[in-house]
């Protein structure tokens, strides 16, 4: 029987390393995708309470957290796509300016 | 021997979530990226959730990384200064990072106390985190929830139309 805090202290770590590259990187798909490490790593501590607990209750959050994740990313895809025609940059320094 | 499995799948999500921070092609990192999200379902799958699983590789892998993968490609490649202008903001960020790491850890191995079994009692594993228990809770007790969902994905598809119509 594996330990739970190990799966607990590998959630941690991803999800540091997704803060990691929100802060590091300037391309902003790559910002996007960080987040979606994050989510993931919340996700997988959801799964690992929900093992240790013996309730099913946390997947089915995880469920409806991977369906928020998808529609998370098909609007923020689409405001990239909006943006990038606009400014002619991927680069997230480069949107310094709240008018559309 | 789960443990060892443990530790490679382990050691596997965090090599390649760290490669999709580090790596400057954003078509290598979104690979990446997908590596790491079939090694999180096989991680699920030690955990006993076989559902969440398939669902993971699904969505995730199959759904969402499309969609990204197809935006890396319609957009032109783009040059980056990777770490940013300055070399203060490392200073600032990697010891923040370090500190939130050092956090999450403490307090997992200080206050994590909880007793298994004690209260409730367990579900037997065959049927823990398979289709049908699942399905049984997801449409008797968060059946509204669930309906709730539907409405969300309807908003980001109006949204995703709306955000990319022709000006007027």
């Amino acid at each position: 029987m594996i330990p739970i805090k190990l799966y607990l202290i590998l959630s941690g770590v991803l999800f540091v390393i997704g803060i990691g590259g929100v802060l590091f990187r300037k391309n902003i798909i790559i910002m996007l995708m960080s987040i979606e490490i994050m989510l993931n790593a919340v996700n997988l501590a959801f799964v690992s309470f929900s093992n240790l607990l013996m309730l099913p209750k946390g997947q089915i959050f995880v469920l409806f957290s991977i369906t928020v994740a998808a529609a998370e990313v098909v609007v923020g895809l689409s405001i990239i796509v909006s943006i990038f025609h606009k400014k002619e940059s991927m680069d997230a320094d480069d949107m310094n300016v709240l008018k559309g | 021997m789960g443990l060892i499995i443990f530790l490679i799948l382990g050691i596997m999500a965090v090599v390649t979530a760290s490669g999709v921070v580090i790596e400057k092609r954003p078509v290598y990192s979104a690979i990446y990226f997908i590596v790491n999200l079939i090694t999180l379902s096989l991680i699920y799958l030690t955990l006993h959730a076989e559902f969440l699983a398939v669902v993971q590789v699904l969505i995730y892998a199959g759904a969402v990384m499309v969609l990204f993968l197809f935006m890396i490609m319609i957009m032109p490649p783009v040059v980056e200064n990777r770490f940013g202008k300055i070399n203060l903001e490392k200073f600032i960020i990697i010891p923040l990072l370090l500190i939130l790491l050092f956090e999450i850890i403490y307090v997992l191995y200080s206050g994590l106390t909880i007793d298994i079994g004690k209260n409730m009692p367990p579900l037997s594993f065959e049927k823990f985190g398979g289709i049908a228990s699942l399905g049984q809770i997801l449409f008797k007790r968060y059946l509204v929830p669930f309906e709730i969902t539907s409405l969300i994905l309807l908003v980001a598809v109006i949204g995703a139309v709306y955000l990319r119509r022709p000006d007027q």
